[in-house]
């Protein structure tokens, strides 16, 4: 009876991989979530601007830093490495120490892992970090911007009171493309 | 430390190296794809060259993803974090695992954990498996885990994953009815000096971590703990007092962003009390002599694992561990020596799958002092054990509907070839939800005490004689059919919620049968039929932004079938029906917490344990960035309380746990 049972799963099994193996390599190939994401990362670094200060602790790199258990970090460096915006070349940080949180020009909260609404919050006030979440409850809580897909395509919201009350420039234009939210 | 080839013929070579040659052979298809598979993506064009209206109007697919979330598991799946083990406000390992639904657990002296996921709750529970960084921790002599060597400092705890049910493909050969996965922080996250006291009535710890790096790719901790736990209530006098002393540490070394070596060991050494029935003559009626003693546990482990990624689209693993456990008391004193090496590799095929799979041989060395009370023969033996597996996860509708297939096959000492599939879908109907089902074969494998040995017994509650029992050389794998539904709600911050229903059946599980009533004697057989069913409850409220409610409930249900003469009576009976842990966590003005947790816990029926209520509360303050006090009162409601019952196998006496106090201090610089 058992082994019968077992026999059966095992050639649902195979039949299953047979069967989704073939159409797959004919699948229309889009660029991934996390290279799109990357990407928006240059452009949000080119409509923003920081006080000049803040590249002092960091040699003059554009800090990115990447909060949470995932690997975003390794999308930002193949995308951005040997960019520059302006003078600035980009340097990624994955989990840094909380200390440091304060010197990173954006700040990427991924949804996983440790990086929780409570503790982000205690950093999420720094005048002149970028934050950046993934769901709409991170700007809600006083993250400046969201990322969301949207009929498979990636968009974005920013808070607008969170903008004024820090110390960045956002141009205008990034501010039209975005979905605005103000509490 | 004494080696033993007299009992490791050279013929096994030849079975061995067959066995290689097998693994390799289905492997090495899958290996040859992997090589062969260059990820194409959108790598080599450049998306930072489109504008950003461009950009934007780019289709994106989300197919793959290096780590899965978990909350997008086809499994019942449960994290602990470290807020939560900081915010408990408990002080053990074990004692952090009864936040978790459905896992029950239950402690039998200061030295004594009944752990278990989904039932058979007992000392000796055999059915799930642990791993602290990669490492199982797991005891071949009676196929579980000794939860009271296992420890390190909590604060250095990222997190604990809890998977109830069959572990899937990925796991060891005990994952039967859950996996415990242990994850210490990253030594990056770790730097500085950390010095953290415990004092109470019931206990004392002090921690020392101190923290560092070299460059910016090296960071490294060292690590020490000591504990000292005062004896528990037993109203006939109680003798469980424990105490150990640990130190290790940890290194985590990034050499380019593709790499990551980590490079980990620990040494531990300590005591604790107990009081046993030692059988002290060959023939019956044994001449039984009862008295406290100390048993003494010690051990080590040096771990090494290399990460290396491809892309995102490719990553593998290489571990190697080497595990010594050493434990001394009166009725057996074992040494075991394990060398694992573990390799896993992952890619993705085409545009829709991602293959996983995995090759493990562990190779283990016991030596075993045997006495009138527990013998193990030969004393002394070698086993090895070879393990491969292959998982493929295809999203058949991207977002939508993922199917993971897989299994487990493994080659061990005691019943040979061995194989463990599962299928797994998960559904994503809309954002927020997920419904997610299995179907797992699992097995548990003979362990050394079952296969050959004469344990004797003193005469206890369920058996008023003194009994001896001998293991069976014929004893099987004890096997399960598990079926899972689960449901999962994420689609907001404020409140998530997670539900799971399985129906688990068992063969062949271990029972007993008796030989000879006089002089009285059994044996064990697999000989029993067992049937669970139940649900299990997890929730997350925040009710306002200073204020999180946690919930958990579990039900589940045993039905065991066997013949008269078995342990049909007993076996199951120390499982609860009904357990619930509902904690709050407020988050007061001038940076003050005030966290409460209730734990009901069901009566156990064989022997009678009744049930209980304990409320545990935690006041925390964190007068300065560095420095945290907190006062925490734990088991609040009752002086002491019974949760386990004594184990059939290496009696000792039961003691209850007490209410206790203690302050806490912890600075970091």
């Amino acid at each position: 009876m058992e082994a019968v049972t077992f026999r059966i799963l095992y050639s649902l099994i195979l039949s299953v991989v047979a069967f989704t193996w073939l159409p797959s390599a004919s699948q229309a190939e889009g660029p991934r979530e996390d290279q799109v994401k990357a990407a928006f990362f240059y452009h949000f670094a080119n409509f923003v601007e920081w006080p000049e200060p803040t590249f002092h602790a960091t040699d003059g790199y554009l800090r990115i830093c990447v909060l949470g258990d995932t690997r975003f970090d390794q999308s930002l460096e193949t995308t951005l490495s040997h960019k520059k915006i302006g003078d600035h070349l980009f340097e990624i940080r994955r989990n840094p120490p909380n200390a440091e949180i304060q010197h990173c020009h954006m700040l990427y909260v991924s949804n996983s892992g440790k990086a929780t609404i409570q503790t982000i919050r205690r950093y999420i006030n720094q005048k002149d970090v970028l934050t950046v979440g993934e769901t709409l409850d991170f700007i809600k809580h006083g993250g400046m911007v969201h990322f969301f897909v949207e009929k498979q395509k990636m968009r974005f919201a920013i808070n607008t009171q969170a903008i004024k009350n820090s110390n960045l420039k956002v141009s205008s234009k990034l501010l039209r493309l975005a979905k605005t939210y103000s509490p | 430390m004494r080696f033993s080839k007299e009992y490791q013929p050279l013929y096994q070579i030849g079975p061995l190296a067959l066995r290689l040659g097998l693994f390799i052979l289905v492997f090495l298809g899958i290996a040859a794809v992997a090589v062969g598979e260059v990820p194409d993506n959108f790598s080599h064009s450049d998306l930072t060259e489109l504008t950003l209206e461009e950009l934007m109007s780019v289709e994106v697919t989300s197919v793959s993803k290096k780590k899965q979330k978990l909350s997008e598991s086809a499994a019942a799946i449960f994290v602990l974090t470290q807020e939560d083990i900081r915010r408990s406000g408990v002080t053990s390992i074990p004692e952090a695992l009864r936040m978790v639904p459905g896992i029950q657990v239950s402690r039998g002296s200061k030295n004594q954990w009944n752990i278990s996921a989904r039932g058979f709750n007992e000392r000796f529970t055999n059915k799930l498996l642990v791993l602290i960084d990669g490492r199982t921790v797991y005891n071949p002599l009676f196929a579980g885990v000794t939860w009271e060597t296992q420890d390190t400092i909590l604060e250095d705890i990222e997190r604990i994953e809890v998977i109830r049910g069959p572990g899937g493909a990925l796991w060891g050969v005990n994952a039967v009815n859950g996996v415990i996965n242990i994850i210490t922080k990253d030594a990056q996250d770790t730097e500085g000096l950390m010095i953290s006291g415990v004092g109470g009535e019931e206990e004392g710890i002090v921690s020392i971590r101190q923290g560092g790096s070299h460059g910016s790719d090296l960071h490294y901790r060292l690590f020490t703990k000591y504990f000292n736990r005062d004896t528990s209530f037993n109203a006939m006098g109680a003798h469980d007092d424990t105490r150990m002393f640990r130190s290790g540490f940890r290194t985590d070394w990034e050499p380019a962003t593709q790499d990551h070596v980590m490079v980990q060991g620990e040494l531990y050494t300590g005591d604790g009390g107990q009081q046993s029935n030692v059988a002290t003559t060959p023939t019956f009626p044994y001449g039984f002599t009862t008295g406290n003693e100390d048993l003494e546990m010690s051990g080590g482990h040096f771990l090494t694992r290399w990460e290396h990624r491809w892309g995102s689209e490719s990553d593998m693993a290489l571990q190697f561990f080497y595990d010594r456990y050493e434990r001394t008391e009166n009725t057996i004193k074992a040494t075991i020596d394990t060398f694992d090496v573990d390799f896993q590799h992952r890619f993705e095929f085409f545009r829709n799958q991602e293959i996983l799979w995995g090759l493990e041989y562990r190779y283990w060395m016991d030596d075993l002092n045997n006495t009138q009370g527990t013998s193990v023969f030969p004393d002394s033996k070698s086993f090895d054990l070879l393990s491969g597996f292959l998982q493929d996860q295809i999203t058949l509708i991207p977002d939508t509907f993922i199917l993971t297939i897989g299994t487990k096959l493994s080659d061990n000492d005691f019943t040979g070839f061995e194989h463990q599939p599962n299928g797994r879908f998960l559904w994503k109907p809309a954002e927020g939800h997920s419904v997610w089902g299995a179907i797992s074969r699992a097995v548990r494998v003979p362990s050394r005490l079952e296969d050959n040995s004469q344990l004797t017994f003193a005469p206890n509650a369920t058996t008023p004689v003194p009994t001896r029992f001998l293991g069976n050389k014929k004893f099987k794998s004890e096997e399960l059919l598990a079926f899972e539904i689960g449901y999962r709600l994420n689609t907001f911050e404020r409140f998530t919620f997670d539900m799971t229903g399985f129906y688990n059946q068992y063969d062949h599980v271990r029972g007993t049968r008796v030989i000879s009533l006089l002089p009285p004697t059994g044996t064990l057989e697999n000989n029993l039929k067992v049937d669970t069913i139940g649900a299990e409850f997890a929730t997350n409220v925040q009710l306002q932004e200073w204020w999180q409610i946690r919930g958990a409930y579990s039900y589940i249900n045993m039905s065991v079938d066997g013949p008269i003469n078995s342990s049909l009576n007993t076996t199951g009976r120390a499982t609860p029906h009904h357990q619930g842990s509902l904690r709050s966590l407020i988050t007061l003005p001038y940076q003050v917490e005030f966290d409460s947790w209730l734990r009901v816990v069901d009566k156990l029926s064989a022997p009678n344990i009744a049930s209980y209520v304990e409320l545990d509360l935690r006041l925390g303050w964190k007068p300065l960035p560095n420095l945290d006090l907190s006062l925490v009162g734990q088991n609040l409601l009752d002086n002491h309380h019974p949760e386990a019952a004594p184990s059939l196998f290496l009696t000792t006496q039961p003691t209850e746990v007490q209410r206790s106090v203690y302050g806490k201090i912890t600075w970091q610089y």
